[in-house]
Formats: C-alpha cells, sequence, structure tokens
C-alpha cells in the first residue's frame, strides 16, 4: 500500500481540438475533430495534422495553461512543487527554424533545443522546488505521471505539477511520413479500414496532490513495461501493453473486471491498434467501453499521456463515458467500442500510452473512495 | 527525503573524439542488428557488458542531448530536401539506446530515459533511488554521444564528445561512504558529472554507498 494517496487536483489542456479542457471533452463527445487536411508540408502529399490555431507562441500557451492551473488550485505558488515534464522532442521546432534559416548550428542554443527546454522555459515564470523532465516517445508525459505518482505516494512530495508538451516539428511530420504511418484524413482508430495517425501538438498540465477536495479523481496506480520486439512495431499479440495495463492494476490493486472505461493508445496505425486490442481483448474481455479519442485531439505524442489521463478524469468527473469517432467496422470484433457519448456511473478508468522501442505504461483512476 | 544508494558495480567510458567499442561485435553478433544501433546503444551494449549484478530488471538512464547522430541526420536530410530515413527517425528518440538493450537482451521491466540538461545524471541518481526504494536492483545509465560533424559550430567546451556511465545499485540503510558531488574531470558534459564521479570513485571503496536526495 502506498503512504499517500494520489489525485488530480486541478489542469487544463489546449490542443488541436480545443483551448480548453470542456472544450476538448465536449468535441470528443460531439465528434468535432481538430484535424486539418495539409498539402503544403509534405510535398505532393496531403497529410492530416492537428494544429494549434494560435493567438500567441506555443511558449506563451504554455506559459497561460500552467498559470491557469495554479489559479484553479489552491496553491499560493509552485515553490513547494516538483515539476515532472513530458516531451518527445523538446525544443526542436525552434531548432528547426533556426537550421533551416541559417544551415549551421551556431546559432542554436543547447538550453532552448533539447527535452529539457520546457522547464527552462518554466523556471523563467514560475519557482518549482525542482524539475526532471521526461523522454520515451509517445510515453513521455504518462512516465511523467508515473514519476509524479511515485514521489507523493512514497511521501517525498505533496505535490507535482506535470507537464505533457509536443509541438508539430518538420521531423516529426517528415519522420512519421517515412514510416508510412501518417493519414490524409481525420484516423478512425480500430476500424478495419484505417490508414494511419494524425500528427498533432498539445499540451495538458495536470496537478498531482496528497490529498482533494470534492471533485478530485484519484490516481490509483501506474504499470510500466517494455515490449523487448522492435524499435517502431509493438509486439503483434499485445504482450507489452498487456503487462502495462496488468502492472497497474496490481499497482492499485484493482482486478480487471472491475474497470469501467479504457482510453486507448488508438493511433490508427495498422500495427498498433491490432496489437493493444489484442492486449485489451486478453486481459478484459468486452466488459470495459474501449475509445480512442486521438481522431478529436490527433496524437499529440509526447504530450498525449498527460492530455489522455485528464480525458479520463473528466470521464470519472462528469460520469460520461467519450466515444469513438470515425469507428464504422470495427477490426477487433469482440471490444466494447464506444460510438456515441454515454452517461453511465464510472468507477474506473484506465488509460493507455505505447511507444517507440515498445516502451509502455498504463494509469488507472479512480472516483475516491 | 535522503536515500542510501549501494554502487554493487559501475562502468564508464570517454572518448575524447570517440568512444570504442571494441566488443560490440561479440556482443551483437547479427550484423544486421548491430547496423541498426546508434552509438548511445553501443556503448549501453559495452556498458551492459562491463557491469556486474545486473541480470536484467528496471534501467533509468539519461542524456541531455539523446540520440544526436540521428538527429543531425534527419535535419540535413531536410534541409536538403532529400528523403529522410526511417531507421534515423525510429532511432532519434531519446529512448533509443535503452529499448535496444530491451529488444537485445529481451528485457520487458520498466525502462525509462531522461534529459534535466546539467542535471541529466544528478536526476538519473535521484529517479533511480525513488524507484529503488521498492526494493529491487536496478541499471541507471547516462550518455552522449556528440560526435557529429560540425559540432564545433555549438560545441565550445565539451572536450570529450562521446561517454556513458553505468551505475548497479540498491537501496541500503546502511551509511554513506561517499559524497555525491561533480566529477573534477575537464571537458567532460556536465549532463554525465555526477554519475561518473561515483563510477571513477566507487571501484575505490570496500562498499560504495551515496546518498541521494530527492
Amino acid at each position: 500500500m502506498p503512504a499517500y494517496r494520489v489525485f488530480v487536483t486541478a489542469y487544463d489542456a489546449v490542443c488541436a481540438a480545443s483551448d480548453s479542457p470542456e472544450g476538448i471533452f465536449d468535441a470528443i463527445c460531439e465528434h468535432r475533430t481538430g484535424i486539418t487536411s495539409y498539402n503544403v508540408l509534405l510535398d505532393e502529399k496531403i497529410v492530416a495534422l492537428g494544429k494549434i490555431e494560435k493567438e500567441f507562441s506555443i511558449e506563451e500557451i504554455l506559459k497561460k495553461t500552467c498559470k491557469k492551473v495554479l489559479e484553479k488550485s489552491h496553491l499560493a505558488d509552485f515553490s513547494k512543487t516538483l515539476l515532472v515534464v513530458g516531451s518527445s522532442v523538446g525544443g526542436m521546432q525552434k531548432t528547426e527554424e533556426i537550421f533551416f534559416a541559417s544551415g549551421s548550428y551556431a546559432h542554436i542554443n543547447p538550453l532552448l533545443h533539447s527535452i529539457n527546454a520546457i522547464a527552462y522555459m518554466l523556471n523563467q515564470h514560475f519557482i518549482f522546488k525542482d524539475d526532471i523532465s521526461f523522454s520515451t516517445a509517445c510515453t513521455s508525459s504518462a512516465n511523467a505521471i508515473g514519476y509524479g505518482y511515485e514521489v507523493i505516494s512514497k511521501g517525498v512530495y505533496d505535490s507535482v505539477l506535470v507537464i505533457g508538451f509536443d509541438t508539430l516539428s518538420q521531423t516529426t511530420i517528415q519522420g512519421f511520413n517515412a514510416l508510412g504511418v501518417l493519414a490524409s484524413d481525420p484516423c478512425s482508430p480500430f476500424d478495419s479500414k484505417r490508414s494511419g495517425m494524425n500528427v498533432s501538438e498539445g499540451i495538458a498540465v495536470l496537478l498531482l496532490e496528497n490529498q482533494c477536495d470534492a471533485t478530485g479523481i484519484e490516481l490509483l496506480g501506474v504499470g510500466y513495461s517494455s515490449d523487448a520486439h522492435h524499435m517502431a512495431h509493438p509486439s503483434p499479440h499485445g504482450e507489452g501493453a498487456f503487462q502495462s495495463m496488468k502492472n497497474a492494476l496490481l499497482c492499485a490493486n484493482v482486478s480487471a473486471n472491475a474497470i469501467d472505461y479504457i482510453n486507448a493508445h488508438g493511433t490508427g496505425t495498422l500495427a498498433n491498434d491490432e496489437s493493444e486490442a489484442i492486449a485489451i481483448e486478453t486481459l478484459f474481455g468486452n466488459r470495459p467501453y474501449v475509445s480512442s479519442t486521438k481522431s478529436i485531439t490527433g496524437h499529440t505524442l509526447g504530450a498525449a499521456g498527460a492530455l489522455e489521463a485528464m480525458i479520463c478524469v473528466m470521464a470519472l468527473q462528469k460520469q460520461i463515458i467519450p466515444p469513438n469517432t470515425h469507428l464504422r467496422e470495427p477490426e477487433n470484433k469482440t471490444l466494447n467500442f464506444l460510438y456515441e457519448a454515454k452517461a453511465e456511473p464510472l468507477h474506473y478508468a484506465l488509460s493507455n500510452s505505447l511507444a517507440f522501442g515498445g516502451n509502455n505504461t498504463s494509469l488507472l483512476f479512480g472516483v475516491p473512495q | 527525503m535522503n536515500i542510501h544508494l549501494e554502487i554493487l558495480s559501475s562502468a564508464f567510458m570517454l572518448g575524447e573524439k570517440n568512444v570504442e567499442t571494441p566488443n560490440i561485435k561479440e556482443l551483437v553478433p547479427q550484423m544486421m542488428v548491430r547496423r541498426r544501433l546508434t552509438k548511445a546503444a553501443k556503448i549501453a551494449v559495452e556498458l551492459l557488458n562491463s557491469v556486474k549484478h545486473f541480470e536484467g530488471g528496471r534501467i533509468i538512464c539519461g542524456s541531455a542531448f539523446g540520440e544526436l547522430g540521428t538527429t543531425a541526420n534527419i535535419l540535413n536530410a531536410m534541409k536538403d530536401k532529400q528523403a529522410l530515413s526511417p531507421t534515423d527517425f525510429q532511432n532519434s528518440v531519446y529512448n533509443t539506446a535503452v529499448s535496444y538493450l530491451s529488444i537485445l537482451y529481451r528485457n520487458h521491466n520498466e525502462i525509462l530515459t531522461l534529459s534535466s540538461g546539467d542535471k541529466t545524471s544528478l536526476n538519473v541518481l535521484k529517479a533511480g533511488a525513488l524507484k529503488a526504494l521498492d526494493g529491487d536492483v536496478l541499471l541507471l545509465l547516462c550518455f552522449e554521444t556528440l560526435d557529429i560533424p560540425n559540432i564545433e559550430q555549438v560545441n565550445r567546451c565539451i572536450t570529450y564528445l562521446e561517454s556513458g556511465v553505468a551505475l548497479v545499485v540498491r537501496v541500503t540503510k546502511e551509511h554513506a561512504t561517499m559524497k555525491l558531488q561533480k566529477s573534477e574531470l575537464v571537458g567532460i558534459p556536465n549532463s554525465i558529472s555526477e554519475m561518473l564521479y561515483v563510477a571513477q570513485f566507487a571501484p575505490q571503496l570496500e562498499r560504495s554507498i551515496v546518498e541521494v536526495v530527492l
């Protein structure tokens, strides 16, 4: 049993679907996608991406998002709070701008290039007790939440601010294009005719604390695993995702048949969705509702774990299960996919994040009891 | 919270230009697999081969700049309007090196990579200490692979362009026998400094126990 319980007490987020948590949740429930098709980013190829409509720079949006979370919290400041960042590309967008303009590394500021650029930037505006940044590709911010869970549950910190952050960069757009996994339309996770993923940008900020008010949702457990299979392909029978979900259940001491909803990683790629569906089916059968919300938000890469954790928290607070969008004919015939938002009593929600290198993380949330 | 970590085994590699990986052919005999490994992955394999008392378990890795070689390949290909190599892209993420370790050694455990600028190796020790409270033996790694063409355009103070450190650790309640500090070796990346100090100093002690303050 952990020494301390861990709660999500405040959050905020911005992604292609909306600039607020309520807007994002409504967009998911009303099937309003934030994904748009572009033909300017890759020669002769249309790709569907999730871009944030920006009145300000992405750094300014991040700062404002953190400020909103502070305002929603009971904290006066973050001076006793640990900052934990999860990002896949860090300051790559800035590096690209400088390098493509000058053809040289000379003007690249290493402090603003690396993954640590986000913590460096936030430390200019807020005072944190300490900071740490994780970069494990698409599980980055799920692992950041996992670390936050551990420092609170083991009694090291009372509060942790988790940031999931990734911007659209040419590296990720052209990189995923090189792997042949980009869709030209908003993605259709788990559909038999799915054609790939939508690279997107996003920011999600969650405050974790060891106590909560009436609206707080408990982070009950975290499960990690490694596929040990291939750098870019998941284990075909979903062994890695199965193990991370099982480990989350063990960590929380919750049985598989108690899970009401799974927010799947569900990228819309052939390999991920088939493998993850097998993993869910093997562990849970057809009991929990399953959806991927990436057809609305896009795949926000290193930010996805935090964004989808927030969606699970909101689902538990509102007692509304978020649906799939663009899912017409599921490839997996067993899973209990949801097609429309549904109000139903919810106790436990599981969020999956799966990444390059076979890195898997599952987060289990529940209504406090 | 103060956590005492016993250093069960340690190893490090430093190269002013690049680090030699003399055993890599023997350690990764399949040529096609070996060719896909990044330099950081090869360093990680060599380091794992050099340490004792780690039979597969959780790994916490750190790097300030990650897979700089593949990142530079990608940037240069895009600047020159060339097609990107899918292998370069999949190998460009920060957790590439330890992911290859998990694949090569069938390690299904939790494997994380963090990146905290100059504080990277200190944070690897902190994260390792936090995780080690669960009672298991962990492998802590850190690396930098900065030996890329034109690195001098941006590097002005790091002499050792390639480096890696490995520590095998577990929690102990016994008194610390060494103080955690930065390595005094000039020209190393700050991001490996604390772990390098531990790896340099630990073999001189009968039992090496370091206090990590979270």
